[in-house]
């Protein structure tokens, strides 16, 4: 029972979070000529029956390919994703050490006096 | 929810593996990158519940004592759980597939496209940020679990990790030997 309500806490705050995009998407000025007030989008295209389909290139809907397995390029994009969040965690951990350094000296400099 | 390191370590690198394969759709295809989306918010809940009780100490003296590493933990965790639920929030709108299934249409157009790419290039900046921060706790948890076990299978005994068996001293863990009684003089 309490775990429901956590769970019902943390989709709650999600909700929030959505709300706020969702509010913020519809306030930006590019929102109305992306479709958003309910107007068919142009990217959008009605069918012979009424019914909008999906633009299908070749790079699929948002620059990926639609169905099939795993790719080379795909996999090399997974090791880039890789690489950018350890070159990032070095960044912040380099800093970590630089600061708590920082802080030792500052210490060391200030016990003398005492 | 009390949850052991080991159980832990393994939701947290299964998340971290799914991130990795969720933001990379030329890997998966459309289909699978859209419903590991959607999963990884199960993930992402359950982390959350794992560290409940961290989450609401911190969360109710977050005022108290501003510049603290808890606090941009905090922080930190707060921006990737605004980012990631825009993220999925965004992806759900403009998914193909999900949507299809449950006969909903959304005309969503390049704003909500935009804003997906953006939150996930954001959760990725933070999700590094975030290991960053818990560095010594992965580190050492992943010698304790995964790298004890290895270590054993090639020495040719097992090392069954317990909490005595490993003592963290700053960044180093030392995993306890075992002695031979006929190696004693």
């Amino acid at each position: 029972m309490k775990t429901i309500l956590k769970i019902i806490t943390i989709l709650l705050a999600a909700a929030l979070v959505c709300a706020g995009f969702y509010l913020a998407v519809g306030s930006s000025p590019t929102s109305s000529s992306a479709g958003f007030d309910g107007r068919q989008p142009p990217n959008l295209q009605n069918g012979a029956d009424g019914s909008s389909t999906r633009p299908e290139g070749e790079e699929g809907f948002h620059g990926e390919r639609g169905e099939g397995g795993a790719s080379v390029e795909g996999v090399l994009g997974m090791f880039g994703s890789l690489l950018k969040i350890s070159v990032i965690a070095a960044l912040v951990l380099l800093i970590q050490k630089g600061l708590s350094k920082l802080k030792l000296d500052k210490v060391e400099t200030a016990s003398p006096a005492q | 929810m009390n949850t052991s390191s080991k159980t832990n370590l393994v939701l947290d690198l299964s998340i971290f593996t799914a991130f990795l394969v969720v933001s990379n759709p030329r890997m998966t295809g459309n289909s699978i990158h859209e419903w590991l989306g959607i999963s990884f918010a199960a993930g992402i809940i359950t982390h959350l519940l794992f560290h409940w009780q961290w989450l609401v100490k911190i969360g109710g003296e977050f005022f108290k004592k501003l510049f603290h590493q808890s606090r941009l933990n905090f922080a930190l965790d707060a921006l990737f759980f605004i980012f990631m639920t825009g993220s999925i929030f965004s992806g759900i709108l403009i998914s193909k597939d999900v949507l299809q299934l449950i006969g909903l249409q959304f005309n969503a157009g390049q704003g909500w496209k935009a804003i997906h790419s953006l939150t996930s290039d954001a959760s990725l900046i933070i999700l590094a940020a975030h290991v960053a921060l818990h560095w010594k706790w992965i580190i050492s948890n992943i010698g304790r679990y995964i790298g004890a076990p290895i270590r054993g299978l090639f020495s040719g005994k097992e090392q069954v990790p317990t909490a005595r068996a490993t003592q963290q001293t700053g960044s180093r863990t030392l995993a306890s030997q075992p002695v031979r009684i006929s190696e004693r003089k």
